[in-house]
């Protein structure tokens, strides 16, 4: 059987209206059904824009010229009435605050399925299984206002959840954290896609994004320069200088062993993983490479 | 050596009975590069904000080279130092990097050469070269960022608080604007920075954590790091070699390592004992 094929770039390109250069440019992508996805990339290096093909905001609400196909579930964004795509993908953003804008966590949950004239039975089921599965049934009758950033986040993350999308796309979502807010969004999702959600998660962090993500793509100047498994990308030392990127520490370790001449059959990109690589060193000894 | 920075048993509250710094007494020296951790509300910005005068102490009080910021006011404090909010949108006046850069400078009445000097000077420290002309509103955060820190630092104050400037830029520019202010430090400059970046905070001279309006660890990164009980009170987590560094320790990895490059000595150290007894 074939794998079902969640998104799918064809050839894509895109320019924002009063630019020379296109901010993201031949993009050929294929995101499977169930996958993690993580993408890395400097700054202006076309992550956003990747991501709002995605949920359609481009080119339905960013105007500007869009080259080649965007295909969610197999159907062009571009043939899809307005609203039907939100079904299908949620967005989360950076700032859960340019997000959020009701007087209770269950209001903000409510807001999306309300817009779909769904009964209100199957509103407030949705509403119980969101901030279930996210976590925050007890924040419920809370103010989103006076939540933390993580909270706000997981809310942002259940309003989402509230449409029953197949795909979560989530733009940075835990840059403007603290690291246990950054922690509490990080594994919400991580336990998302266990779940079988689709996940496209931007991040800056690459010790991160070894952890959780399956396949890893790196962007730079509007193009994908590396698609692969994280211990493939996070280990390629031209591909990460050319992009600006900036390996886990235990990775950059297995690099400084190999600089001393240290014979390194595997180089880690995940805690447990060096670990034992690092162990192992110890324990048998260094050998020199020849 | 004197203090440039002194808080003495200082408290203070937005709401009543409810400190959000909470009698804390701290020394900063000349030249000092210390980092501030700690979870959200946790009273860093407070903190920040009563060293540079903007807040008056409930309790307490703060002193900049002796003088007590009450008697101060806030511009007189701005001229030793200089704050770089969070936000940096809230710290943009003007309509052009130049001018922006300018402002503070010509307000205090600066000779003409002299702010071109300046400018030209924070310009290339902080990478906007080519920034001039630019529209401040039309950056992006993390250059907004770069900006705001610039014209600071073009005040030559004696030391420069930064609140979490590092949200919001790529690693290549955060790498770039830890050199930028590692230089300032070694013209002689006192930083303060805020962060969340535990690896950050580890490549600074002293690390202090604050936990409910307290301050509950003050020390070199390489003792606090280690102090899991501090950490885990706070909120916090090691940088990912600290976490390797002490799994490894029945392996007879040592305490107190801090950088990959230190790992990687220790490692080769341990390595290479083991392999001088196989043989």
């Amino acid at each position: 059987m074939f794998p079902l094929i969640a998104v799918e770039f064809e050839n894509v390109s895109f320019s924002y209206p009063d630019t020379h250069e296109p901010a993201i440019r031949g993009i050929n992508l294929e995101i499977e059904a169930g996958e993690f996805l993580g993408v890395v990339g400097a700054s202006g290096s076309g992550k956003s824009t990747l991501c709002m093909c995605i949920n359609g905001l481009i080119p339905r609400f960013f105007s500007g010229e869009l080259v080649g196909t965007v295909r969610v579930l197999g159907r062009e964004t571009g043939r899809f009435k307005p609203g039907e795509l939100t079904k299908l993908v949620g967005m989360v953003f950076q700032n859960p605050d340019s997000q959020l804008f009701s007087s209770t966590v269950e209001n903000e949950v409510a807001f999306g399925p309300e817009n779909l004239m769904i009964p209100k039975e199957e509103i407030l089921r949705r509403v119980n299984s969101s901030l279930e599965r996210v976590g925050i049934s007890d924040l419920r009758l809370r103010s989103p206002e006076n939540l933390s950033g993580g909270e706000k986040q997981l809310v942002a993350i259940a309003s989402t959840l509230a449409m029953e999308p197949d795909v979560l796309v989530l733009d940075e979502p835990a840059s403007q954290l603290d690291p246990q807010n950054r922690e509490l969004v990080l594994n919400t999702i991580r336990r998302l896609h266990e779940e079988g959600m689709t996940v496209i998660l931007v991040e800056h962090d690459t010790e991160t994004l070894a952890e959780f993500a399956d396949r890893i793509i790196v962007m730079k100047n509007g193009r994908i320069v590396c698609d692969g498994a994280p211990e493939e990308v996070f280990t390629d030392r031209t591909l990460l200088d050319a992009a600006g990127l900036l390996p886990p520490p235990v990775t950059r370790l297995s690099f400084m062993l190999q600089e001393r001449g240290v014979l390194l059959e595997k180089l880690p990109v995940r805690f447990e993983d060096a670990y034992r690589v690092f162990s192992e060193l110890i324990e048998n000894g260094v050998s020199h490479q020849p | 050596m004197e203090s440039l920075i002194s808080l003495e048993n200082v408290s203070f509250s937005y709401v009543r009975g409810k400190p959000a710094v909470d009698g804390v007494s701290v020394d900063f020296f000349p030249g000092e590069f210390v980092a501030i951790m700690g979870s959200n509300g946790s009273g860093k910005t407070t903190l920040a904000k009563l060293v540079c005068g903007m807040l008056k102490p409930s309790k307490g009080r703060v002193l900049i080279k002796g003088i007590d910021t009450r008697k101060l006011g806030v511009s007189k404090v701005s001229e030793t130092i200089g704050l770089v909010f969070q936000n940096p949108a809230l710290q943009i006046f003007t309509s052009s990097v130049g001018d922006e850069l300018r402002l503070a400078l010509v307000t205090r009445g600066t000779d003409e050469q002299v702010i071109r000097e300046r400018v030209c000077e924070v310009l290339k420290l902080f990478d906007l070269e080519g920034y001039l002309l630019k529209h401040p509103h039309m950056l992006s955060r993390g250059e907004q960022q770069r900006v705001v820190i610039a014209s600071v630092v073009a005040l030559r104050p004696e030391a420069v608080i930064l609140d979490e400037p590092t949200t919001g830029q790529d690693i290549l520019r955060r790498k770039r604007m830890m050199k930028s202010l590692g230089e300032l430090n070694r013209l002689g400059a006192t930083i303060i920075l805020i962060t969340h970046d535990a690896e950050l905070a580890s490549s600074c001279d002293r690390l202090l954590v604050m936990s409910d309006g307290r301050i509950v660890a003050d020390g070199t990164p390489r003792e606090v790091m280690y102090d899991s009980t501090v950490l885990e009170r706070a909120g916090l987590r090691p940088p990912q070699i600290v976490r390797l560094a002490r799994r490894l320790r029945e392996k007879g990895v040592p305490e107190g390592l801090i950088s990959v490059r230190e790992a990687c000595e220790a490692i080769l150290r341990l390595g290479a004992h083991r392999e001088s007894l196989a043989l």
